[in-house]
């Protein structure tokens, strides 16, 4: 048979279809979620805007004045409408309700059909962290980014969920391409236009979902610059915001004392 | 030179456009992509860079990935990554599994999803590499069969025995589990 109904469906004894359950519920750490993310846009983005340009000009440095042109042309516009229309908050991208996991919690406890199975100590808390990090800019202090739960009131009380995520997605997609420019000036050794647009994508963003990145790519630009003493001190800002991060150690390297 | 680019038949992204696109297809499928990871028995301390690697291949190669079978894509170098990271790994210790869970469950109730979660990843443990990869995806993923022969690159008839077989040893390992507990590491070498 070649499609054959799935054990979990009520093709499986109880027992299978228990085990299975608890294999569907399991849930990936949000934090470690949203730094993938993050990594994936600003990654996926420069190898689609450089392979696209290609593909349609033939050659590499024409494709990517055009591409950088159109870039600057689309931000521009984009930040435009960003700063007329009053920013949404963004939903949490990690909050996720998933069906699979709905049906899985509500799949009978293991317990009540093995009498073998002993007592395991309690999990700690759930992870759901969204961070609520302080600002970059030490004289400027921001709230803290918004927690799934008041996202959902908010969401409930302002609008459709569909147009909130609609809103957060466009959102994201802004600071991504804001912050996608400030990297491609850094990746051409202009490290100011870099700072530059950082500013202006925490002038636009100053509750941006994306700030541990712009953080990141602030140190490199002021370490370019030659102000490593600010590098520095962004640095174990970064640090101390940011533990975790995969760029810590790296960030950290790159303003060294000499 | 801007006529080629007006008159041209691609039309060029914009970074917009590319970010809602990788957006939709991040939230898509992160967590199918860590739960296959787990389900493959990639350790736990390693599935989020796991993870994270899967997607990074995408990004790296998604000029060169057809329209429409991005999800196949990323679900192939899962397998490919999980093969990769469990050759690289001794076996995991059972009892220490991380289970996180969005919603709070009651601690009676994360007991026991942890404990199944636990016996489950034992059981998977026993099945051999390629019946496991097609067990998984079509019991746990819900993948259809051709959407799996394809993943598995292999035919769709083999796809089939495999996962019959899988199935078979499955309920015979759960079977045994539920008269015996668990097998052991060298009796399930056997």
């Amino acid at each position: 048979m070649i499609h054959p109904k799935r054990l979990l469906d009520g093709d499986g004894t109880e027992i299978e279809r228990i085990l299975l359950a608890s294999g569907r519920a399991a849930r990936p750490n949000a934090r470690a979620k949203w730094r993938t993310g993050i990594v994936f846009f600003l990654m996926g983005l420069g190898t689609v805007s450089k392979a696209h340009a290609v593909a349609l000009l033939g050659a590499k440095a024409r494709a990517w004045t055009v591409a950088q042109w159109l870039a600057i042309g689309v931000g521009t516009g984009a930040a435009g409408w960003v700063a007329v229309h009053a920013q949404a908050e963004v939903p949490d991208p990690t909050v996720v309700v998933d069906p699979i996991h709905r049906r899985a919690q509500s799949a009978p406890s293991l317990r009540e059909h093995h009498r073998v199975v002993p007592q395991a100590e309690a999990a700690p808390s759930p992870v759901n962290d969204v961070e609520t990090s302080a600002l970059i800019e030490p004289r400027t202090p921001a709230p803290a980014l918004p927690t799934a739960s008041r996202l959902k009131r908010s969401a409930a009380l302002t609008a459709s969920p569909k147009a909130i995520d609609a809103a957060g997605e466009r959102s994201i997609a802004n600071e991504i391409a804001e912050l996608d420019r400030a990297r491609e000036a850094l990746g051409m050794a202009e490290p100011k236009r870099a700072i530059d647009r950082l500013n202006r994508y925490d002038r636009l963003f100053p509750q941006g979902t994306l700030r541990e990145e712009s953080l990141r790519l602030r140190i490199e630009a002021l370490a370019s610059t030659g102000e490593r003493a600010t590098a520095r001190s962004l640095a174990q800002r970064f640090q101390a915001l940011y533990p975790d991060s995969t760029h810590a150690e790296r960030l950290k390297a790159l303003v060294k004392e000499p | 030179m801007l006529d080629r680019v007006l008159n041209a038949d691609v039309a060029l992204p914009s970074s917009s456009l590319g970010a809602l696109e990788l957006h939709h297809l991040f939230k898509e499928t992160y967590d199918g992509i860590w739960r296959l990871l787990r389900g493959l028995g990639v350790p736990t301390d390693r599935v989020d860079d796991a993870a994270q690697q899967v997607f990074l291949v995408y990004a790296e190669r998604r000029a060169d990935v057809v329209r429409g079978s991005e999800r196949s894509f990323l679900f192939g170098t899962a397998l490919r990554v999980a093969h990769v990271v469990r050759r690289g790994s001794p076996r995991e210790v059972p009892g220490e599994i991380d289970y996180a869970c969005s919603d709070q469950p009651s601690v009676d109730e994360l007991t026991d999803q942890k404990r199944a979660r636990q016996v489950l990843d034992g059981i998977l443990d026993q099945l051999d590499p390629e019946l496991r990869d097609v067990f998984v995806l079509y019991e746990l993923e819900g993948f259809t069969m051709p959407e799996i022969a394809g993943i598995v690159e292999v035919p769709l008839g083999t796809a089939a025995s495999r996962l019959r077989r899988g199935r078979e040893r499955f309920s015979a390992l759960v079977r045994r589990y539920s008269t015996f507990g668990l097998p052991s590491t060298q009796e399930a070498g056997r």
